[in-house]
């Protein structure tokens, strides 16, 4: 069974909007990149591309966006993503080059930017145990209206919102939970 | 200050247009060729998202006497007066294909843009990538229909961008 860390509370109506204007100061954290990437969008801190019709895996989604070195903010909201949320946030990069021809390629996890992650309403699958791939940076991160079973980890109480709405829980056949909960907030 | 001359040579009502379009470009102080630019950039814009039919305010544009820092609906200055760095146009009525504006991207001064809510289609242009100075793009609620591969010259300093409600795929 599951419970609720301690501390969650319900929301207030407009929470959405109050988070987001606060959230952000950017982390610390070093980003070695591809050239690929590292001359796109270099200042973008927030980019917001929900309700559209994206089709695609969040893997991909994902991959293609996370790695902007001073995001922030990415809204993926109401869009088509699907498959699961495995190795979405494991980032390679590549020391030179091209990712085309790396030689050799470090495994950063968790070395993202990105504090807000809005992934509601797409058709993402799987479970949230991997938690420990989440960004260190994250602390609001949405995904109800999806598709995902299994139990949700002790280790999600450390963002500050996080809003799963329905949460099945797989070996007890269909118990709903539904729940949103801040840890520090 | 400009003198103007007149000479009475038979009917020179051809040459008044000429002389107002000199006076407004020697008032420009910057230098007339970005004030050209900015015009140019402006008009192409006008034209290509149907300035004439579709939009629902346009008071000012293209109103050379005016100038483009003069007052044209939406659109904002500096503190010169000289450079237009911002776009204010949402819900106006705006409607096409901007890949067709190829002087807008020349508009360098632009810092924020807001063209949401009107009725743009077809690819996100890159040229937004060629405006160094662009930190804030809304294009939210139209109807693009592709994200680009890459932006411009990778000179680009914008800090928000959104597309929200339209129709990107893939």
């Amino acid at each position: 069974m599951m419970t609720p860390p301690m501390q969650c509370r319900t929301l207030p109506a407009s929470w959405l909007d109050d988070v987001k204007s606060s959230s952000s100061s950017s982390t610390s954290h070093t980003l070695v990149h591809s050239k690929q990437v590292s001359s796109w969008l270099p200042e973008l801190r927030t980019l917001a591309l929900g309700s559209n019709n994206i089709t695609m895996t969040v893997y991909r989604a994902l991959q293609s966006v996370i790695t902007l070195p001073s995001l922030q903010s990415l809204d993926l909201s109401d869009n088509v993503l699907s498959g699961t949320l495995e190795g979405s946030f494991e980032l390679y990069y590549c020391a030179g080059g091209s990712l085309d021809d790396c030689d050799s390629a470090e495994l950063k996890t968790g070395a993202s930017t990105v504090a807000v992650l809005l992934l509601a309403s797409n058709f993402i699958e799987g479970g949230l145990e991997k938690v420990d791939t989440l960004p260190r940076s994250l602390s609001v991160f949405t995904i109800s209206d999806n598709l995902l079973h299994g139990p949700v980890p002790e280790e999600i109480s450390q963002l500050s919102v996080f809003f799963a709405g329905e949460i099945y829980m797989g070996t007890m056949g269909s118990i709903i939970y539904r729940y949103i909960c801040f840890s520090s907030f | 200050m400009y003198t103007l001359s007149v000479y009475r040579t038979g009917s020179s009502s051809w040459l008044l247009p000429y002389l107002l379009v000199i006076l407004f470009f020697s008032y420009s102080g910057r230098g007339s060729s970005y004030s050209e630019t900015q015009y140019a950039g402006l008009e192409a814009l006008y034209n290509a998202t149907g300035g004439d039919q579709r939009w629902t305010v346009s008071s000012g544009w293209q109103d050379v006497v005016l100038g483009v820092c003069g007052g044209w609906y939406g659109v904002v200055c500096d503190d010169s007066g000289e450079n237009v760095t911002g776009l204010s146009l949402a819900g106006n009525g705006l409607t096409g294909n901007l890949t067709n504006a190829v002087e807008f991207f020349q508009l360098l001064s632009l810092e924020e843009i807001d063209l949401s809510d009107n009725k743009l289609m077809g690819a996100l242009p890159s040229g937004f990538g060629l405006m160094p100075n662009l930190k804030v793009l809304d294009l939210s609620r139209n109807e693009f229909s592709s994200f680009p591969s890459s932006w411009g010259s990778g000179a680009s300093s914008l800090q928000h961008l959104s597309v929200r409600q339209n129709n990107l795929s893939g």
